[in-house]
């Protein structure tokens, strides 16, 4: 098989399966599970045998395959695969977590109604990432690009009985859409300013071997302002899917999807596709100073405001969201001081630990029964060791603990800010500091300690039908905190058991199992078949416990993963043959990666950055211990209230919702109810109906004419033909001619 | 005495055609006004027969007959109208039948 | 087969219409499957007609033209049928939703808010309209085109208003009035157009031809200013069918009022006999006045785009949200034929077919849960995906289309706009069109939310869900929306072929070479 066609495999793979699923299988559950997994195992074992033929030592290898996919008016959309060291890496991390999180899936869904359709989106999602890998020019990367955000519409809504899943879906699918708005006038503002510019040899195209050349050859200086605008318009859409300030709203309310989701899209791959984006059309921004400004400013913004906000979260699952938009803005940054090489290091890096991250608080919130909320968690530790020690290694990693490969990643972005920005450098050791803490916040509170979650679940068969007000009786800690900020989550349970009550589903039998009904029901998703939990039911309502094998697989091998990713970008003095990641991306001035960016600056490593980021972590661990740990020495309500108003800013996520809100509301609607009043009061009723009216009168006065009387009808008839006599006779007499 | 010209017949024709009209348009009763109309298709036939032997052949003949046809039908079917008229209403005073009044 | 293929598409609907008389009234199967059997047909036909298209392109497509015959010598009507690329396309969509309509009728036929009531005249009406639709797609005399462009818009005044809704928001006889008095009056102010064409080129050839062909042949002699005014009657007539805004107002309510088939056809295939007719007369016969007028247009397409979603978004009515979107998205096609660029009237023709075949699944949709619902007031539904799966599924297949997700034919047609708009210099027009596809997920997106999603709502559950054959009508047009959307080259490539020179040829005129002094000049890539 030669190189492209294993790309095509890989690209096609998913979609196969998607589209057999869809067909056949909606009935099957297993022989879903089965394909979807055979098609992402397809598509990990190509691009496997791809990173054999790809990476390496040698100079960069770049293989292509294109056709046209439509053809007008002398623009050519073509479609192919693009093969070459970032396409293989990106699409070994999409593929090689995307079946872990597919089979972890497997575990996590049980029982689950829409399975079929899960993994029908959930293979949907698979093929278009992959479309954006390997996608050879701009077109089809925003095609592959809208279809992601197609495919994170149907699974952040995958719960469409929920409200909330419903709203969190739209807004995500809208503001993607902004920045897919954008990204389209960015595509077509560089594409038609270099028609403009009409060089000579060169013909306008979408396709990214086609046009990067040019860009580094100097001959569009005239166009810079143009070309500058473009690129900044094309990261716009990097804006909105990475989730970037000001368009990052949407990935925490993404959340309401199911964890395997959030995993592997909002988390490790598909959020990660913005940064990849800027990787792949780094041509475009090369050039300039003012698109890259922009870059790292808004990517240094996220991630310190990202990373306050994590401090407020209490679900396991939104304190991973708000890091993830910190550790995006992390590797924004690092876009925004030309280092993309450290961006996509720690992309990879971060894919591992991230998605092992989420894998564990979605094995929590299985073992916990449908608990997110981790002030009624803690001790998990000893009941679930594994995914306690996988949660461990996963947040160390996160924190930047050297040598696991979240240290690596951080400090090549570190080291380029140190080079670059002196201010962005503080900010980025902040963030490195408050990334610790908030995750060693999210450890004592959940993994230590003693379980807190039992109480709750102790009521008898009242409870099921009271959830929203057990989300809101909350333990002593919540009193502290603006009690609104998290009750989000736990209204959408309320919906579930109300939802359950309306569906008839008591006939799935709980009296079956022989256990009344408990605060299981009142936080479980309706679709939630009780019959399958096996092993698992006999534990309702009573303790958490480890997660079956199925589920603790995965875990396993991302933890291993987020050990040794590191490995790929050693930097030089450390390595012998300095960093392998770097030159696969980055090339040689002869020949450039597919960054197209040969001017970098070889990556070393950096005793001070390393040892500051160290220090910062540290310092964040042993705060978040001081705070939260056994001995709870320092109190948060103290802090809490030492800092003032600003712990009111974060809860409000700095307000940013409520501006989104505000436009909606009151600028955005108004302006389309004004718009429906003009079509209706004015268009309608004024201009078109008083034209009715206007004629309708007219008609009215003329029909007075006609009395209905023989004799006047007779008689006008008789007028006429008089009329037409005398006229007759005039012009005979007085025409031309005569 | 002087020849019966073509000018007389058409200036018969002329006062044939102004009595009728004046039938017509000055009378109410249905019957007579059906009358004025009869008398001002009779007129018209008359001028198309003068003028087919002034010219010397025989399109107005032909004329007149469809003339003579069309009048026939047209008072069966002005006579029924009239009946019904006089059913539905009791007399045949056209100002009492204004339903088309717009 | 071949030779009488154009033929046979006229006839075969006019026959269907004339067997319609004599089907018994009772016997509900003829009266159902009778057009469908015909639909059925003209797809075939339709189908072998893009197909010699495809493989032989525009010399296949001459060679299948009839010899013209003179019907009325004294006036120069003659029996002319020709096709090219681009009515090849608008056949295959008029097949389509003929079939796809009559499919979804025999479902409705069995509630009572259908066309439970004398399906028979319904579907006479229904044929007659469509062998109108298919006379506008073929002839290529003026006089027989005129005949059959309202022979397509009268059907529908009585389509409206016997099987129409009557409810207060969408009352069928204020529609049926609207909708006829919009279009036939549009239709007369394009009529003044042609009887000028048609006298010009009298004096010019010196005889008198409705022939299409002859009209063309006198054009060199029709000057500026003829062209310039001829252009604006024929376009402001054929305009009000798009419709273009603001001729726009018959239109959604149009759509609200009639029956789900006369929704169907309406949306899908009457509204795109405007923008066919421009680039079928307009645009060849006067190209100086294209080049003159279209910059304007441009403006006002764009406000169809924006104020048409706008309007869309401020809407609470399921039928008038794609009512309103529908003109919205004929905002597209406007911009892209003013853009007067290939690509953007290539764009423009494959989004007609793309939003006809979208739109007409959108009102089947609808059409389906309204005879049971009786219901479209989207805050009245909710959760209706709990009780129809299918169609909420379709549903929200429908409104990724119609948002102009890629994948479907819809984001292919629009982005071609797009590109040809920018390419025409008309970068602000262009960048509105592209926020106008953000306004387009709001409302649709809203509006899937608002009927679809959500918890369970007990009030429908006596609702049941497409099942069996039913789902046929529903799954053809979508696969059909996604294999011309998954690759879209087969069909822009017979469009593109059919458009290129009516476009250069207004390329070629002073007017636009006096306009567009610095256009881009792309090569054409090899193929």
């Amino acid at each position: 098989m030669t190189t492209t066609a294993l790309a095509w495999t890989t690209l096609l793979a998913p979609l196969v399966a998607a589209a057999l699923i869809a067909c056949f299988t909606l009935k099957h559950r297993a022989l879903s599970a089965a394909l979807a997994v055979a098609g992402i195992g397809t598509g990990l074992v190509c691009s496997v045998a791809m990173a054999f033929r790809i990476l390496g030592p040698g100079d960069p290898v770049r293989e292509m395959h294109e056709f046209t996919w439509l053809a007008s008016g002398g623009v050519t959309l073509k479609f192919g695969v693009l093969v070459d060291g970032l396409s293989v890496l990106m699409s070994l991390v999409v593929t090689g977590i995307g079946l872990c999180i597919f089979v972890f899936s497997n575990g996590y869904m049980k029982g689950e109604r829409g399975w079929s359709r899960y993994f029908a989106c959930l293979s949907l999602f698979a093929f278009s990432m992959l479309g954006i890998v390997f996608s050879t020019n701009l077109v089809e990367t925003f095609i592959f690009w809208e279809l992601v955000g197609v495919s994170s519409y149907s699974l952040i809504g995958y719960y469409f009985e929920r409200p909330s899943a419903v709203e969190a879906s739209k807004k995500a699918f809208l503001t993607n859409r902004i920045g897919d708005f954008g990204m389209t006038c960015g595509i077509l503002l560089t594409f038609f300013t270099l028609a403009k510019a009409g060089i000579p040899g060169v013909s306008p195209s979408f396709t990214f071997t086609e046009i990067a050349p040019v860009f580094h050859s100097g001959v569009l200086k005239p166009f810079e302002a143009d070309l500058a605008l473009g690129a900044f318009l094309v990261f716009t859409g990097a804006m909105a899917k990475s989730a970037q300030v000001p368009l990052h709203v949407w990935l925490p309310d993404a959340m309401e999807g199911p964890t395997p989701v959030s995993a592997l899209m909002h988390a490790a791959t598909m959020v990660a596709a913005g940064v990849y984006l800027v990787c792949r059309t780094y041509f475009l921004f090369a050039p300039y100073e003012w698109p890259l400004h922009v870059v790292a400013g808004l990517g240094g913004a996220t991630a310190f405001f990202a990373a306050t906000m994590a401090f407020t979260a209490n679900d396991v699952k939104k304190v991973l969201a708000y890091s993830t938009l910190s550790q995006l803005g992390y590797m924004t940054m690092a876009l925004g001081l030309r280092s993309p090489s450290a961006a996509m290091f720690h992309l990879t890096t971060h894919a591992c630990f991230k998605a092992l991250l989420f894998l564990c608080a979605g094995a929590v919130i299985y073992g916990c029964h449908h608990e997110q909320d981790m002030r009624r968690m803690g001790g998990l530790r000893k009941k679930m060791p594994v995914t306690a020690w996988c949660y461990g290694i996963g947040a160390l990693a996160l924190a930047g603990i050297a040598p696991l490969s979240g240290f690596w990643s951080k400090d090549a972005i570190l080291g380029a800010a140190s080079g670059h920005s002196k201010p962005l450098y503080v900010v980025g050791l902040c963030v490195a500091f408050m990334t610790a803490c908030y995750m060693g916040r999210a450890w004592w509170m959940t993994f230590m300690g003693e379980y807190r979650g039992g109480e709750a679940h102790a009521g008898d068969a009242a409870h099921a039908h009271a959830a929203p007000a057990v989300a809101h009786a909350a333990p002593a800690v919540h009193a502290s905190h603006d009690p609104g900020h998290d009750a989000h989550g736990h209204d959408a349970h309320g919906h579930d058991a109300h939802g359950h009550d309306a569906h008839g589903h008591d006939a799935h039998g709980h009296d079956a199992h022989g256990h009344d009904a408990h605060g299981h029901d009142a936080h479980g998703h309706d679709a939630h078949g009780h019959d399958d939990h096996g092993p698992h039911g006999a534990h309702h309502g009573g303790e958490p416990q480890e997660v079956p094998w199925v589920m603790r697989g995965p875990l396993v091998v991302l933890a291993a993963l987020s050990v040794v990713a590191g490995l790929l970008n050693i930097p030089a003095p450390l390595a012998a043959h300095g960093a392998h990641l770097e030159h696969w991306l980055m090339g040689t001035a002869a020949k450039p990666g597919p960054s197209w960016f040969p001017e970098a600056p070889p990556e070393v490593f950096h005793w001070d950055v390393a040892i500051g980021g160290t220090i910062a972590a540290l310092l964040g661990i042993f705060i978040a211990w001081k705070f939260h740990g056994a001995a709870k020495s320092w109190s948060v309500d103290r802090f809490v209230a030492g800092i003032g108003p600003v712990h009111g800013w974060v809860e409000r996520k700095w307000f940013f919702d409520d501006i989104y809100l505000f436009l909606v509301k009151r600028v955005q609607q108004p302006i389309a109810d004004f718009c429906g009043f003009v079509e209706k009061r004015f268009l309608k009723e004024i201009v078109v109906d008083g034209i009715a009216v206007v004629s309708h009168w007219f008609g009215r006065q003329i029909r007075l004419l006609l009395d209905g009387h023989l004799h006047t009808y007779v008689t006008m008839a008789l007028i006429g033909v008089l009329y037409l006599f005398v006229m007759l006779f005039a012009t005979a007499h007085a025409g031309p001619g005569r | 005495m002087p020849p019966v010209t073509t000018a007389h017949y058409v200036m018969l024709s002329a006062i044939l055609m102004g009595v009728g009209l004046f039938g017509v348009v000055t009378r109410k009763n249905a019957v007579i006004v059906l009358m004025g109309l009869e008398l001002m298709l009779n007129a018209a036939n008359l001028a198309f027969v003068a003028f087919a032997r002034h010219h010397g052949n025989l399109q107005g003949h032909v004329f007149t007959f469809i003339v003579i046809a069309v009048a026939a039908a047209e008072a069966a079917v002005a006579l029924s109208i009239m009946i019904a008229l006089y059913r539905l209403k009791g007399s045949i005073t056209l100002d009492d039948a204004q339903e088309l009044k717009g | 087969m071949d030779s009488s293929l154009l033929e046979l598409l006229i006839l075969v609907p006019a026959v269907a219409t004339a067997l319609m008389f004599f089907v018994p009234a009772k016997s509900r199967a003829l009266v159902v499957g009778l057009p469908a059997v015909a639909g059925a047909a003209c797809l075939a036909l339709s189908l072998r007609l893009f197909w010699i298209a495809s493989t032989g392109g525009e010399a296949a497509l001459a060679k299948l033209a009839p010899p013209v015959t003179a019907i009325v010598p004294s006036f120069g009507v003659h029996w002319a049928l020709g096709a090219d690329g681009m009515s090849a396309v608008m056949c295959v969509l008029t097949s389509i939703v003929m079939l796809a309509g009559s499919l979804v009728s025999i479902r409705s036929e069995r509630t009572h808010t259908g066309i439970g009531d004398r399906p028979k005249v319904f579907f006479l009406l229904f044929l007659g309209l469509v062998t109108g639709v298919f006379g506008v797609f073929l002839f290529r005399d003026l006089f027989l085109f005129y005949f059959s462009y309202e022979l397509a818009v009268v059907p529908m005044y009585m389509l409206i208003g016997m099987w129409g809704s009557t409810q207060a928001t969408a009352n069928k006889d204020y529609a049926a009035m609207k909708l006829t008095l919009y279009l036939t009056a549009g239709a007369l102010v394009a009529l003044v157009g042609l009887l000028a064409l048609y006298y010009q080129a009298w004096q010019i050839n010196g005889k008198p031809s409705f022939l299409l062909s002859d009209i063309l042949a006198a054009r060199a002699r029709f000057d500026a200013g003829f062209q310039i005014w001829t252009y604006a009657f024929l376009f402001i007539g054929f305009a009000a069918i798009i419709p273009m805004w603001p001729l726009h107002t018959w239109s959604p309510i149009g759509h609200a009022a009639a029956p789900a088939a006369g929704s169907m056809m309406h949306a899908g295939v009457l509204m795109k006999l405007g923008a066919f007719a421009v680039l079928r007369i307009a645009y060849p016969t006067c190209p100086e006045g294209a080049a003159h007028w279209m910059p304007y247009v441009a403006l006002l397409a764009m406000m169809n785009i924006v104020y048409g979603g706008l309007v869309a978004m401020a809407q609470q009515d399921m039928k008038f949200v794609i009512g309103f979107s529908s003109s919205s998205h004929m905002g597209y096609t406007l911009l892209g034929l003013a853009s007067v660029e290939v690509i953007g009237c290539s764009g423009s023709v494959f989004l007609m077919f793309a939003h006809g075949v979208m739109t007409a699944l959108a009102f089947s949709l609808i059409g389906f849960f309204y005879d049971q619902t009786h219901n479209r007031w989207i805050p009245d539904l909710g959760g209706l995906a709990h009780q129809l799966p299918f169609v909420g599924t379709c549903f929200v297949f429908m409104a990724m289309a119609s948002a102009g997700v890629p994948g479907f034919a819809n984001f292919a047609s629009e982005f071609m706009v797009m590109v040809g708009a920018w390419k025409a210099g008309f970068v602000w027009q262009a960048v509105v069109s592209v926020f106008g596809v953000v306004i387009g997920a709001v409302y649709l997106l809203r509006a899937v939310r608002d009927a679809f999603f959500g918890p369970r709502n007990p009030r429908w559950n006596k609702l049941h869900d497409a099942h069996g054959l039913q789902r046929v009508p529903f799954l053809f047009m979508l696969a059909v929306l996604l294999a011309t959307g998954f690759y879209p080259r087969p069909v822009t490539d017979v469009i593109d072929a059919a458009v290129r020179p009516i476009v250069q040829d207004v390329q070629r005129t002073k007017t636009y070479r006096e306009k567009y002094p610095d256009r881009i000049e792309l090569a054409e890539a090899q193929r």
